[in-house]
C-alpha cells in the first residue's frame, strides 16, 4: 500500500522530515548518481543463458577482429608488488614492452572492496581489477562485469589452462575473470620437532590427532596452545574438526545444501566442544585473529596451525626457528577423515563499464600478455631484470626487497609456483625451497576446490543476518554455553525466519 | 556540628547577597537559628517586594519597541561592503557545510529505493523501512545502542565531573598540569589500539588482569568473550579512554569559580568535602547540564568502541546500530536497507536534541539550539 504513494507525495513527506537526516549522509555520502552505463553490462549479465547460443557467431567473429592496441589501461591492485619495492620502475618496463601506459592505483588490502564499490557508485571505475570467489558472483550477477567467455574462447589462454580452472571460475556456465595464478589451499602444520620428542608419528585419524594434541599439552612446556585456529567459522581453517562439514552453503552431489543445517554440522560443533572443553583448542580462539595466530606460533606456544600451504610453509618456518631454535614447522598429509579446501577462486575481471572494443584491447594485451608463457609472463611474475632478479643459469635469481632487505623479491603479481600456465621460456626457472614445496606438495595432491556459490538475491539480503546468527551459535556452541542439540533447534528457527529455503530454492534453480 | 553550622551561616551569607539585600550578614556570635530567622525574613521582604514591583509592572503601559527602518537593497549592499571582510572568512564555512552536509542529503533518497552500487536505485517506496521495522537484529541492535550509549553517558559524566573535582583539588601546579595531561592522553589512543592492549590485558591464558585471578586462586575469566563481562568491560574502557578529556570543560568551569567563596567557607571552618558540595558542584552545575545535553543528542553514535571489542561469543550483546548498517552495507552491499536504518538512527537522534533543547528550556531558561 505505502508503494502507492505518489512520488511527488511522498517527497512533499520527505521535506517535512528534512531538517532532521544531516548525519544520515554517513552513508548517502557513499551514493551519487549511479553507474548508468551499468545497465548494458547488466543486460548482459541476466541474458547469459540466451546468449549462449550465440556465442560460437560471436567467437567467429572476435577471432576475425583485428584487434588495435589502446593507450592506457587502468588497473586496481591491493596485494603484489609494493609501491616501494621498484613499482615506478615496472610499470616504466611494461610501457616499453607494450607501449601501453598502465594508469594504476594501489589499494590498501582492508579498503579494495569499499573502494570498488564507491567506484562503481560514482562512475569512476578502474578497466581492469581483482576479485576474490565470494565477490565474483555478486559482481557478475550485478552486471558489473565484462563477459569475458567469448574472447576467452577466441584466444589461445583457454587451452593453455587446465580446463578445470575454468570450470571451477565460471558462473552459470559463463567467465566473467581469468585467474591470475591457481588457487591455494590451507594444509596443517604440526611442531616436528615436538612429535620427535615425544616419539610420535605424524597423525592419521581423528583420535590420532587428539592423542597428539593431548601429548602436546601434558607433555611439551612450551606448548600453551595445542591447537589454534583464527575463529571457528571455516572448514578450511580447522579440517580436523570440521571434517565433512561445511560451515556455509555447499554443493554437495550436485545440490546445493545450507551446510549449517547439517547432522555433519552438529557433530562438528561437539567434537569442537569437546576438545574446548578439554583444553585441546586455543581457549581464545572466539577472539583470535590470522595475525594472532600466526604470532603465537612464531614465538612457538602453539602445537598445531592450519595454514596456507606453498611461500606461508617457509614463512612459518623461517619465523618460528628465529624465535626457538631446532623448531619445526611440519606440513602433514590430511587424517583420513579431513579434506583440505584450496580457497574459492577469484581472478582479474575487465568492468562492466567498458565497451566491446576496448575489452578485446584489454583482454589481449594486458590479460593475455600476463600468461604469454614468455616476457609478458615473466615481467608479472619475476618483475624487472636488474631491480627485480637477476639471471642465474637458467634460472631466475631474486634480488634483495628494495621495502625490507631482509626479503628477497620471489614474486610481483603472479607466484611463479602458483601460475596458471606454464612458462615457454627455458631460462627463466623459478627454485622453490624446500619449505614451500613440502607443503605445496601436500595440497596439490589433495586438497579440493569449493565451486564459486551462484548468487540468490534473498541471501543477499540476509547474509549479514544469517552470518551473525550462524557465528553466535556455534561460537556458543563451543564454549559450553548452549548444547550442540540447542544450537541446532537455535538455528532451525532462525532459518525458519531468515527463509534460507528460499536461498536454497534460489541457489539450486528453483526459485 | 561546628563545621554544619559554618557552612548553614555561609550558605545564607550567600543567600542574602543572591537576594539583593546589600549586606553580608554572616556574624560570628549569631546563633545559628537567629541566622536563620534573619535570613528567611530578608528573603520573606525581597519576595514581597518583587511580587509589588511586578504587579506595578503588570499596569505598566507596554513600552514601544523600537524598530530600524527598512533598508533599501543599495543600503544592505553597503553593508554587507561594509563588513566584506567577515562574510570572507565565513566563506569557507559556508561552502563546507553546503557541501559535506547539504549536498549529500540528496543520498536519503536511496534510502527509499534498492540500491547496490552497481545499478540504477529502484524506487521503493517505505519497503526498506519495512523490512527494518520487522527485523528483530534490528530492534536488538536498536535497544543494544539504547543501554550502552545511557550507561556510557550517566559514567562518563559521572566519572569526569569526579575526576574534575579531584584535579581541581590539587595544589601544587605543576603536579596538576601532569596528572592533567596524563589523563588526557588515552583520548588520544585509537580505539583499535586500545582494543588491542586490553583484549592482551584481559586474555584468559597470559593477561595480566587473570593472572590476578589466578594468584587469588580464582579461575581465568575469558572476559571479552562472555555476555555477562563483555559491556562491564566496554564500559570500564570507555571510561579509561574518555573521562579525562572530558575534565577539560569542568576544570575551565571550576576555575571561574569566585575564589572568595573558597575563603568565606575556609574561614566558616568548612573542609574539603563540604566546599565541594556547596561550593564547587552548584558552580559547576549549569556546565554539567549544557554537557549533558550536548551529549544526549550524539548518545546512538555509537560504533568504533563497539566494533573493535565485538566477536562472534557477543555479537547480539554488542551490537549497535552504527555496526549494523556498517554490516548491512558492507558485508550485504544492500545501501538501501542501510541507509534507511541510517536515516531511522538520524531521526530518533533528532527526537533526542528536540528534547534536550526543550529540557535546557527548561531548567535553564534558554535552549541550546539559539
Amino acid at each position: 500500500m505505502l508503494k502507492a504513494l505518489s512520488r511527488r507525495d511522498f517527497m512533499k513527506g520527505m521535506a517535512v522530515g528534512g531538517i532532521a537526516l544531516g548525519s544520515a549522509s554517513l552513508l548517502a555520502a557513499c551514493g551519487s548518481s549511479s553507474s548508468s552505463s551499468s545497465e548494458e553490462s547488466s543486460s548482459s549479465a541476466e541474458s547469459t543463458g540466451t546468449e549462449a547460443s550465440a556465442s560460437e557467431d560471436a567467437t567467429q567473429e572476435a577471432a576475425e577482429t583485428v584487434v588495435e592496441k589502446p593507450e592506457s589501461i587502468s588497473w586496481w591492485t591491493h596485494d603484489g608488488l609494493s609501491e616501494d619495492n621498484g613499482a615506478e620502475e615496472w610499470f616504466e618496463e611494461f610501457e616499453n614492452f607494450t607501449g601501453i601506459y598502465l594508469d594504476h592505483s594501489f589499494i590498501s588490502n582492508n579498503e579494495y572492496y569499499t573502494k570498488l564499490e564507491l567506484a562503481f557508485a560514482s562512475g569512476e571505475v578502474p578497466e581492469v581489477f581483482d576479485l576474490n570467489g565470494a565477490n565474483l558472483a555478486v559482481y557478475a550477477s550485478q552486471g558489473a562485469l565484462y563477459d569475458l567467455t567469448d574472447l576467452l574462447t577466441a584466444s589461445d589462454l583457454s587451452d593453455k589452462v587446465d580446463s578445470a580452472i575454468w570450470e571451477a571460475i565460471a558462473i552459470d556456465g559463463r567467465i566473467y575473470a581469468i585467474p591470475k595464478e591457481v588457487p591455494s589451499a590451507e594444509v596443517t602444520y604440526v611442531r616436528g620437532d615436538w612429535l620427535d620428542e615425544l616419539g610420535m608419528d605424524e597423525p592419521t585419524t581423528y583420535d590420532e590427532f587428539l592423542d597428539m594434541l593431548r601429548a602436546f599439552k601434558d607433555n611439551i612446556d612450551a606448548c600453551t596452545i595445542p591447537y589454534t585456529a583464527p575463529g571457528l567459522t571455516s572448514e578450511m581453517a580447522m579440517p580436523e574438526f570440521y571434517q565433512d562439514a561445511h560451515y556455509g552453503f555447499a554443493k554437495v552431489d550436485g545440490v546445493w545444501i545450507d551446510g549449517f543445517a547439517q547432522d555433519s554440522m552438529a557433530e562438528a560443533m561437539q567434537r569442537m566442544q569437546d576438545a574446548y572443553a578439554e583444553g585441546l583448542i586455543d581457549m581464545e580462539i572466539i577472539t583470535n585473529t590470522t595475525s594472532t595466530c600466526r604470532d603465537s606460533w612464531y614465538e612457538g606456544k602453539v602445537g598445531v596451525f592450519t595454514y596456507w600451504s606453498g611461500k606461508w610453509g617457509g614463512t612459518l618456518q623461517e619465523r618460528l626457528v628465529a624465535n626457538n631454535e631446532g623448531a619445526i614447522a611440519q606440513p602433514i598429509e590430511p587424517i583420513d577423515v579431513a579434506t583440505y579446501y584450496y580457497s574459492t577462486l577469484g581472478g582479474m575481471c575487465i568492468s562492466g563499464q567498458v565497451d566491446d572494443e576496448k575489452a578485446a584491447q584489454i583482454f589481449k594485451y594486458f590479460i593475455e600478455y600476463m600468461h604469454d608463457g614468455g616476457e609478458g609472463q615473466v615481467l608479472f611474475q619475476s618483475g624487472v631484470e636488474g631491480v627485480h632478479w637477476e639471471q642465474d643459469g637458467d634460472y631466475v635469481s631474486p634480488l634483495t626487497n628494495l621495502a625490507d632487505n631482509t626479503t628477497v623479491t620471489t614474486s610481483v603479481w603472479i607466484t611463479p609456483w602458483l601460475a596458471i600456465s606454464d612458462l615457454e621460456v627455458t631460462d627463466k626457472k623459478t627454485e622453490i625451497s624446500d619449505e614451500v614445496a613440502n607443503s605445496l606438495a601436500i595440497t596439490d595432491a589433495v586438497a579440493v576446490q569449493q565451486p564459486i556459490t551462484p548468487v540468490s538475491e534473498t541471501y543477499n539480503k540476509i547474509s549479514s543476518d544469517l552470518t551473525l546468527e550462524k557465528s553466535n551459535i556455534l561460537a556458543k556452541g563451543v564454549m559450553g554455553e548452549m548444547t550442540v542439540e540447542d544450537g541446532g533447534a537455535a538455528y532451525a528457527e532462525v532459518a525458519d525466519e531468515l527463509n534460507v529455503a528460499q536461498v536454497l530454492a534460489e541457489l539450486n534453480g528453483e526459485a | 556540628m561546628k563545621g554544619l553550622r559554618g557552612v548553614s551561616r555561609a550558605g545564607l551569607s550567600s543567600l542574602f547577597c543572591a537576594v539583593g539585600e546589600g549586606t553580608f550578614l554572616l556574624k560570628k556570635e549569631l546563633s545559628l537559628v537567629e541566622s536563620i530567622k534573619i535570613g528567611l525574613k530578608s528573603c520573606k521582604d525581597f519576595v514581597n517586594n518583587a511580587k509589588e514591583v511586578n504587579k506595578l509592572k503588570l499596569f505598566k503601559k507596554k513600552e514601544p519597541v523600537y524598530k530600524p527602518p527598512k533598508k533599501t537593497f543599495r543600503e544592505k549592499m553597503v553593508d554587507v561592503y561594509h563588513y566584506r571582510w567577515f562574510y570572507l572568512m565565513f566563506l569557507p564555512v559556508a561552502v563546507s557545510l553546503f557541501v559535506f552536509h547539504y549536498i549529500p542529503m540528496y543520498g536519503i533518497y536511496y534510502a527509499f529505493t534498492d540500491y547496490t552500487p552497481f545499478k540504477e536505485p529502484t524506487f521503493v517506496g517505505w519497503a526498506n523501512f519495512e523490512y527494518l521495522f520487522s527485523a528483530s537484529r534490528f530492534w536488538q541492535a536498536f535497544r543494544n545502542t539504547i543501554q550502552l550509549s545511557t550507561v556510557h553517558l550517566i559514567l562518563g559524566m559521572v566519572c569526569s565531573v569526579g575526576l574534575a573535582l579531584l584535579i581541581n583539588e590539587i595544589s601544587n601546579l605543576k603536579f596538576r598540569k601532569v596528572v592533567q595531561t596524563v589523563v588526557y592522553l588515552p583520548h588520544f589512543i585509537s580505539w583499535v589500539v586500545v582494543a588491542s592492549i586490553f583484549t592482551l590485558f584481559l586474555s584468559p591464558q597470559s593477561g595480566f588482569v587473570n593472572a590476578i585471578i589466578s594468584s587469588l586462586g580464582g579461575t581465568p575469566i575469558y572476559f571479552l568473550a562472555s555476555e555477562k563481562w563483555w559491556r562491564i568491560c566496554f564500559y570500564i574502557l570507555n571510561v579509561w579512554k574518555e573521562t579525562g578529556w572530558g575534565t577539560i570543560i569542568y576544570i575551565a568551569a571550576l576555575s571561574g569559580v569566585d575564589q572568595e567563596m573558597y575563603e568565606a567557607a575556609t574561614i566558616d571552618g568548612a573542609g574539603h568535602l563540604q566546599k565541594v558540595r556547596y561550593i564547587s558542584i552548584p558552580a559547576i552545575s549549569v556546565t554539567i547540564l549544557t554537557v549533558f545535553i550536548l551529549n544526549l543528542s550524539k548518545v546512538l553514535n555509537l560504533f568504533d568502541s563497539v566494533f573493535v571489542l565485538q566477536n562472534d561469543s557477543v555479537i547480539k550483546t554488542s551490537d549497535v546500530i552504527g555496526t549494523y548498517v556498517y554490516r548491512l552495507g558492507i558485508t550485504s552491499a544492500d545501501y538501501g536497507t542501510s541507509t534507511a536504518a541510517g536515516l531511522f538512527k538520524s531521526v530518533i537522534s533528532l527526537a533526542l536534541i528536540t528534547f534536550a533543547n526543550w529540557l535546557s528550556n527548561r531548567i535553564k531558561g534558554e535552549g541550546i539550539l539559539g
